[in-house]
């Protein structure tokens, strides 16, 4: 049968097929293939162009470089700012992908779970995802502020003064205004690394952070909830029947069975949160700005302010790059990995 | 549908999409021809639109065949504006006319070659004589002149919550010192009210806090002195001013950096806390906002010598090769125009650059502004971009000041800031 059909004749009329289809794949493909490679990597070598120049400027675009050529990266290295920026980073994608995942994994079995009005409940936890950045981050400005809100919340409580009964002070955090760092390594760090002296913060967990994450994860945790969700109805009904008939029953299902079959939903949705996390502005931008000694800041408000309002478009460019670096470094081994698979 | 006929649909579709993109773009540039003047600022609050109203209707009476086109960004205090202009700029798309500061930022533009020379303007309208010496050189670049002055701001001043001070039994007159402020703050604080209003979420509240007590301390010959280099940030004196600068921050409403600084003036109104440094756009706020009469309600004093005026002004440009120049020119003339500036200030709180305007219609508060404008020391503003050095010292003091809230280390300010003079000559 399979001879039959591959007579001479057919192969030619397939060969031909394939031979129409890829100019006009190609035709199709153009379009899209153009806009990325001018939007995408054009302007990511005119970054390049401005990072490494000394005095580019919108009106004036000088591309002389600077000597030694990563002057404008050096600079940015011992910048103060710029290395609390790249702590905040390191600690608020840690804290926020720890919480979000772990949270939106519980989310995601108690809904599964659910007998009754479980769409109503995966709306309910999906909601906060649909708002956006800059409307979340002031509600939890004024929720966090140490006036009202949550410390209100505590004061009435009584929570507040029962922890006072236990401890002898009152349970009313400075959350964003928080100017604390614990658990500073940098000294430790200049002692052991050659050239430490250049660390001029305190790399440590800098308690401010700590609200910034809680709200982070309240409006992306419902996204690695839908995540989870997917995952688990992708497990069918005879794997579970299968692991209660082996014995394994209740927790023992879920460690043994569903969380090594949900690793690569959980695999996509890290990966995403950190690109993410990575890239985290507008939430703290509306919610705490700098925060008292850059506990707060982040590279992509030093980014915006560096270029507009100090007006060194070629620092800011240079902080801009360390940013892609950082993303690439989590999503250029996603895909890596992710290729393969898919096409085999 | 065959493979063929929907790649020639794809094909039309994209053609068609190009053929409108073309066609919208079209009029815009047709029509430049004529009348028409972009300004482009970021003035998009009620206030500040309805001040920006006035000098396009002051241009339309001057030049009735101009049709002007509002190109106002919001957000950001102008960063978000300043952001869309950079990219206009080069992509050589140049309005018209665009708002900015003297000093550093304009000096930045010039050096992008980006605007024209308005020395003409000035010698045909002999506005050398009426805006005071002080301004004229904030704007003077290589012996030439490159923007217009619509207001300036008072920086400098400090605000009080009169009833507070009744409870407490203090008062102010109409320039105070350090020991006196400390003084008044001991006897609020003795009767349980907060004696500061901070609203520090953007940090250039703090940043103008300090700057005001440091201009109070060190005068405006010391002022000119640090942001030249002259004076170092690592003397004594400026150690001192930090050190009262960090014992202020103990006087401050709990919540400052959850607010901002129309926040901390509603604070002061509603009688929360007793004063807050803030400049006279606070004036606008407390009267129109929270309906509080001047001198009634609310008392206003200087840190230091009351003849000192520390500036914050708004400028327009002429742009290089923008699609209209005889339009921006006559903008620029239309905005100098006494009545114009009468109309304006008033709306904005702030006070006439020309000092020949007659402001005998102002209220109490402007008239004295626009006195002191006149014949006062006038000092830039370096925490609002005023002063001549470059953008990026600004920036250093921002973040000096953010870094000093967290270690009240008068020492590491001064070295950081003596660093960003020297690196911004």
């Amino acid at each position: 049968m399979p001879d039959a059909v591959t007579t001479p004749r057919v192969v030619a009329c397939r060969q031909r097929r394939r031979r129409r289809r890829v100019p006009q794949a190609a035709l199709l493909l153009a379009p899209s293939f153009l806009i990325v490679s001018i939007f995408v990597y054009v302007f990511i070598a005119y970054t390049v162009g401005v990072a490494l120049s000394s005095n580019w400027k919108p009106g004036k675009a000088d591309f002389s470089t600077t000597d030694p050529l990563y002057a404008n990266f050096d600079a940015l290295i011992n910048n103060g700012r710029f290395q609390a920026d790249l702590r905040n980073t390191v600690v608020f994608t840690l804290f926020f992908l720890t919480l979000s995942v772990v949270a939106g994994f519980f989310l995601a079995v108690l809904v599964h779970n659910l007998l009754w009005a479980r769409g109503f409940f995966r709306g309910l936890f999906l909601l906060p995802y649909a708002l956006s950045f800059i409307a979340t981050g002031v509600v939890w400005r004024w929720l966090f502020n140490p006036e009202s809100g949550i410390n209100l919340l505590l004061r009435t409580s009584g929570v507040s003064s029962a922890y006072q009964h236990l401890t002898g002070h009152a349970l009313q955090p400075d959350w964003t205004s928080s100017p604390v760092v614990v658990g500073d390594v940098s000294s430790l760090l200049e002692r052991i690394i050659p050239g430490g002296h250049i660390i001029q913060v305190q790399l440590g967990i800098p308690l401010a952070l700590v609200a910034v994450v809680l709200a982070a994860s309240w409006q992306l945790m419902g996204f690695a909830m839908a995540m989870f969700l997917a995952g688990l109805a992708s497990i069918p009904e005879d794997v579970r029947e299968a692991s209660m008939i082996d014995g394994a029953s209740g927790p023992r299902y879920y460690v043994s069975v569903v969380i090594p079959l949900l690793r690569p939903f959980a695999l996509t949705t890290v990966v995403i949160l950190t690109h993410v996390a990575l890239k985290m502005f507008d939430l703290i931008y509306a919610m705490s700005g700098s925060g008292i000694g850059f506990a707060t800041d982040m590279p992509g408000i030093f980014v915006y302010e560096t270029m507009f309002k100090a007006l060194q478009y070629n620092i800011g460019a240079a902080a801009s790059l360390v940013m892609l670096v950082l993303v690439t470094l989590v999503v250029v081994p996603y895909l890596a990995r992710r290729g393969p698979q898919e096409t085999a | 549908m065959s493979r063929k006929q929907v790649a020639t649909a794809i094909v039309a579709v994209g053609l068609a999409a190009l053929g409108a993109s073309v066609a919208s773009s079209s009029p815009n540039k047709g029509a430049a021809a004529g009348g028409k003047l972009e300004v482009f600022s970021w003035w998009t609050s009620g206030s500040e639109n309805a001040a920006l109203q006035q000098l396009f209707k002051a241009t339309k009476q001057a030049n009735p065949e101009i049709q002007i086109v509002n190109a106002a960004v919001a957000g950001g205090a102008g960063t978000n504006a300043k952001q869309v202009l950079a990219t206009r700029l080069g992509g050589g798309d140049i309005p018209e006319t665009w708002q900015t500061h003297p000093g550093g930022e304009l000096a930045d533009y010039v050096a992008q070659g980006v605007l024209e020379p308005l020395d003409s303007l000035y010698a045909v309208n002999g506005w050398r004589k009426t805006v005071p010496a002080a301004l004229i050189k904030s704007m003077t670049y290589n012996g030439h002149i490159y923007a217009v002055l619509v207001n300036t701001h008072r920086a400098n001043v400090v605000w009080y919550n009169k009833a507070l001070f009744k409870r407490a039994g203090v008062t102010l007159g109409p320039s105070t010192t350090w020991a006196k402020l400390a003084g008044v703050a001991t006897s609020l604080k003795g009767k349980g009210i907060t004696p500061l209003c901070l609203g520090d979420k953007d940090i250039w509240t703090a940043g103008q806090l300090l700057e005001e007590m440091i201009v109070g301390q060190v005068g405006a010959s010391g002022w000119t002195g640090l942001l030249n280099g002259s004076v170092k940030w690592s003397s004594p004196q400026v150690a001192a001013v930090v050190g009262h600068f960090n014992t202020a921050l103990g006087w401050t409403n709990s919540d400052h950096k959850s607010q901002d600084w129309a926040g901390a003036v509603g604070l002061l109104a509603s009688g929360k806390c007793a004063m807050n440094v803030m400049g006279d756009w606070a004036y606008g706020e407390l009267k129109v906002k929270w309906k509080q009469v001047d001198g009634k309600d609310f008392g206003y004093t200087i840190i230091g010598n009351p003849s000192t005026f520390v500036t914050v002004g708004d400028a327009f440009v002429v742009g290089k090769g923008s699609k209209n120049p005889a339009a921006a020119q006559a903008w620029a003339k239309a905005i100098m125009s006494p009545q114009a500036q009468l109309a304006f200030n008033r709306l904005k709180g702030s006070a006439p650059v020309r000092s020949d305007v007659n402001v005998s219609s102002y209220g109490p508060y402007q008239r004295g502004a626009a006195k002191v404008l006149a014949k006062g020391v006038k000092v830039p503003s370096l925490i609002h971009g005023q002063a001549s050095v470059k953008a990026s010292v600004g920036q250093a003091y921002s973040d000096a000041v953010t870094l000093l809230e967290a270690n009240h280390d008068a020492g590491k300010f001064g070295t950081a800031m003596d660093a960003a003079i020297a690196a911004g000559k």
